[in-house]
């Protein structure tokens, strides 16, 4: 019998540099994002070292008011120009992505950590359990989360950490929801009775087992939720509500920016709102490629 | 006997990432009126893709080239018209799942009375017609199904409210997709009866098409086989079944495990089937078959009579010496 | 099917029921005593502070305040507002037909556009499709507030086709006033509506009975009405209803974008003067709205897809 021309090897060219399961990772990785989302992925990163390197990049002192020159437009002097109290837009652009980008992060971090832990127990359980957990979350879902963020403030007063806090618990269901729904088909699958029949426990089974295989759905839910997550953070300083001037954050900035609009001189609300717009949707489509289900949290 | 449905040298490619991808390449067969003819062979043999060609039922990328001819006229060149008065009126299909077939949020008397009610036939009368369609595929309760929904029936009585819709235009031809491979073995033998006895009564021509050699054999007067979207041999079904000739179809036959006897391992075909895009030039069973020589990987053989059918294999005479001369006495 | 309608209205009772609570006791996660917290940065006479523990029932258990509170909303009294010295009644009605007019404008672009858009791309792939994806990603991206500021910039301002602030006098004026708010309210909800009408009448459309369909002979027409299009309205209404409810919440920001005097900024303009009871009543009125709005999505659900009834009927 001789060999079926689907099985031979096809022939390589010389030159291999790098080892071949690296290459072969990152053939995967290409293949998988595809351009949309290696470009993604760079914005992000680029953004990322913006805003950690924030401090020592900016050109200019982003709290120096300049009363003289407010709502000046770009020049060389301020390259996108001054705010109400004559500070450059510039520098306040690049750091206020620190707050931009910490926000939407520890959020993420609190409703995943949160809404995965849920979900996974609650699927395990099955029964009543996941019952109460389901019904409790239901409940949870029924407060959009700006609402809740905003009883959180008209509570404990405007600040970053009370809009991170209350928007956070607002995202726990839509996570523990995509994050349950994998868990129960997984559950089902023989590999976890494999498992279970030899005598694992069932939080060793969940964390050793379970948890690696949802981890790629988790990431990518992640992914996705921070951009949603900037998109209610930011409208939270929009309305004062969430960074505190005279710290410079974009969703403040476009507020601040808004007497500017008027006045024809709408670069710090625009360049503001550019900045959280590409944000967002560099976050929402590496989620999509990473394999996020296409639902979005309303 | 009439010939009803001619497909010849039919080939049909789907497009895919890698370029035109042919499922079906290079099909050939015949249906005379009333008569019943059975397309054989494994997935991905193209099969159920001839049968969608003939009734213009193919994705709309599909890439279709040959021939059909119903009757005479082409069906391929048919306008959008006359395609829509031979698909139900001449020419009507039951497919393999009844399940996705059906349209879940819609009940089994509309399904039934759709067609009739799109030609402007009266509510009440079309539902009429339905009720007794139901009867004849010996539904008990006619009324009940007509206002249930799929999911409320059971897999045997899905197929039979389809084979009634397929019946409800007065079709000649019946093509029958798998029919019963989704059914459970005793729904399967009732499903099967049901269609034999319609057919019989209306004088019907069919289209049985199966990967199950036997049953085809059971229903049909002539069996077909299709390897890797070609025909491979075409025979009366005892004659195939008692002496196959091409190296496939012997391979398929030897293959079944005898009830009565005690085999310690049973004789299989080495290799795996191919679909039409996978087949090497030459002839496409060429890897797997036992008889083979130089001249088969170079050129596809052609489908050539052969006793009282037709088979596509360059060794078939050599092989098969004493089937030459054998001839049907008129 | 009463009892799957009957199980939803009392899962939607007992939804508001709860976030009432929630509402209410939030009052007491404040720092300092409910009484400071209430009267704010206002300096308190004795009698205004009588007034208040009488209001809010002070003295007595938690629980019993909260149904007293509840019970009153119920009644139509959703508290007393010291800041504003006026029933938060009375500073919510005339605001809310501004807002429910704006909602309404707002819903009709989501859905209109969204199921058109989303209709013409899943029917049609190719150019036009890809075209309109693009398109609807962007339209994902773009928070409810960015989008009214970026309307106000250039087609407000720069371009002055339309009012920038405000609400106007009289409903056509109303009409023209809204728009840009109603526009800037309704583009990442008519890309989201879009996204999925795509994804349902693509889904629909390859499905196997619509071939069953195409073999029998049915005219493309009827094929595509009864088959791709009624079958895939049925997550596509499930998705517009609650993208509609997502628009209430909406408001807040756009309303303070544009200036319009409607409970939206009357909520944020509450949370800045420290007015809790009015923060607490329209909190308490969007939720419901939100808890309704899906809850007859819900319902509507049930209506149309007959499998729903049978599979829910055994439990979920």
């Amino acid at each position: 019998m001789s060999a079926s021309p689907l099985t031979a090897a096809s022939p390589r060219g010389a030159g291999v540099v790098l080892p071949q399961r690296v290459r072969g990772a990152a053939r995967a990785i290409v293949a998988r994002l595809g351009v949309s989302g290696i470009a993604a992925a760079l914005l992000l990163v680029f953004l990322t070292v913006v805003a950690v390197f924030a401090p020592d990049i900016r050109p200019q002192d982003p709290d120096l008011v300049q009363l003289g020159s407010t709502f000046a437009g770009p020049s060389s002097a301020h390259w996108l120009g001054t705010d109400q109290s004559g500070r450059d837009v510039f520098s306040r652009l690049i750091v206020g992505a620190r707050p931009a980008l910490l926000g939407p992060l520890l959020v993420v971090v609190l409703a995943t950590v949160i809404g995965s832990i849920l979900a996974i127990a609650s699927a395990w359980a099955g029964g009543i359990i996941d019952g109460i957990v389901g019904r409790t979350l239901d409940l949870l879902f029924a407060f959009p989360a700006i609402l809740l963020a905003i009883l959180a403030v008209a509570v404990l007063g405007a600040s970053l950490l009370a809009a991170v806090i209350a928007v956070g618990i607002a995202y726990i269901p839509y996570v523990a929801r995509v994050v349950r729904s994998e868990a129960v088909r997984q559950r089902t699958l023989p590999y976890i009775a494999a498992c279970e029949a030899q005598g694992q426990s069932p939080a060793r089974i969940c964390a050793r087992h379970l948890l690696p295989n949802l981890l790629p759905l988790i990431i990518a839910q992640a992914t996705v939720s921070f951009g949603y997550a900037m998109i209610d953070l930011s409208a939270l300083s929009f309305l004062g509500f969430g960074v505190q001037a005279p710290a410079a954050d974009w969703g403040e900035m476009v507020a601040a920016g808004e007497p500017g609009i008027l006045l024809h001189a709408p670069v710090e609300s625009i360049s503001a709102s550019f900045m959280i717009v590409i944000t967002v949707l560099a976050f929402t489509v590496l989620g999509e490629r990473l394999g996020a289900p296409a639902g979005r949290r309303v | 006997m009439s010939e009803m449905l001619a497909i010849q040298q039919l080939r049909v490619e789907l497009p895919s990432a890698d370029g035109w991808r042919a499922v079906v390449a290079d099909a050939t067969l015949r249906i005379g009126s009333g008569e019943a003819v059975g397309l054989v062979g494994e997935s991905g043999s193209g099969k159920s893709m001839c049968a969608r060609a003939a009734m213009r039922i193919l994705p709309d990328r599909a890439r279709v080239t040959g021939t059909i001819t119903f009757d005479g006229e082409s069906v391929l060149d048919m306008g959008a018209r006359r395609l829509r008065s031979y698909c139900g009126e001449e020419v009507a299909m039951i497919f393999q799942d009844p399940s996705v077939h059906l349209n879940p949020i819609r009940t089994v008397g509309d399904f039934l009375t759709e067609a009739l009610r799109d030609r402007g036939v009266a509510k009440h009368v079309a539902y009429e017609r339905a009720g007794s369609l139901l009867s004849q595929v010996l539904i008990a309760d006619p009324a009940r199904v007509l206002s249930s929904y799929p999911h409320q029936l059971s897999g045997g009585m899905q197929q039979r409210v389809m084979i009634a819709g397929a019946l409800a235009g007065e079709p000649r031809l019946l093509l029958a997709d798998e029919p019963t491979t989704a059914l459970d073995v005793t729904t399967q033998a009732e499903v099967l009866a049901i269609v034999d006895r319609l057919r019989r009564e209306r004088g019907l021509a069919m289209l049985f098409i199966s990967h199950d050699l036997e049953l085809a054999a059971a229903v049909c007067d002539r069996t077909v086989v299709m390897y890797a979207g070609r025909t491979v041999e075409e025979q009366p079904s005892t004659a195939l079944h008692r002496d196959p000739v091409h190296p496939y179809t012997v391979g398929l036959l030897a293959s079944r495990p005898h009830i009565a006897a005690r085999q310690p391992r049973l004789d299989v075909l080495p290799g795996r089937p191919l679909a039409a895009y996978e087949a090497p030039p030459g002839c496409p069973f060429a890897p797997r078959c036992a008889h083979v020589q130089d001249a088969c990987r170079e050129q596809v053989p052609p489908l050539q009579e052969f006793g009282d059918g037709a088979v596509a294999c360059r060794r078939a005479a050599e092989l098969h010496p004493s089937r030459v001369t054998e001839r049907v006495d008129a | 099917m009463a009892r799957l309608l009957a199980m939803r209205l009392v899962g939607a009772a007992v939804t508001l029921f709860v976030t009432s609570f929630v509402v209410y006791g939030a009052l007491f996660l404040a720092p300092g005593s409910p009484i400071n917290f209430l009267v704010g940065p206002q300096s308190a006479t004795p009698a205004m502070i009588r007034r208040l523990r009488a209001e809010y029932h002070l003295n007595e258990p938690f629980l019993q305040q909260w149904l007293h509170w509840l019970g009153g909303v119920l009644h139509g009294n959703l508290g007393y507002s010291i800041v504003e010295h006026s029933s938060v009644l009375g500073l919510i009605g005339p605001r809310l037909g501004t807002t429910l007019l704006l909602i309404a404008y707002a819903g009709i672009l989501t859905i209109g556009f969204g199921v058109l858009v989303g209709t013409v791309g899943g029917l049609r792939p190719g150019k036009v499709d890809a075209a309109l994806t693009t398109f609807t990603s962007v339209g994902l991206g773009v928070p409810q507030y960015i989008a009214g500021v970026v309307l106000i910039t250039f087609f407000g301002v720069a371009w002055g086709l339309f009012p920038t602030y405000g609400s106007g006098s009289g409903f056509g004026d109303d009409l023209y006033h809204l728009t840009l708010p109603a526009i800037a309210l309704a583009i990442s909800g008519a890309a989201y509506v879009s996204r999925l009408t795509r994804a349902a009448v693509r889904e629909e459309k390859a499905k196997e009975h619509v071939i069953t369909a195409r073999a029998r002979g049915i005219a493309p027409r009827s094929i595509l009405r009864r088959h791709v299009l009624r079958n895939a309205a049925i997550p596509v209404i499930t998705v517009s209803g609650l993208t509609v409810a997502g628009l209430i919440a909406g408001t807040v920001v756009v309303e303070t974008a544009f200036g319009i005097n409607g409970v939206g900024a009357l909520l944020v303009q509450s949370v800045q003067e420290s007015d809790f009871p009015t923060v607490q009543a329209i909190t308490l009125l969007m939720v419901a709205g939100f808890v309704l709005v899906n809850t007859a999505v819900d319902v509507a659900y049930l209506a149309l897809d007959p499998r729903i009834r049978a599979r829910q009927g055994a439990g979920r």
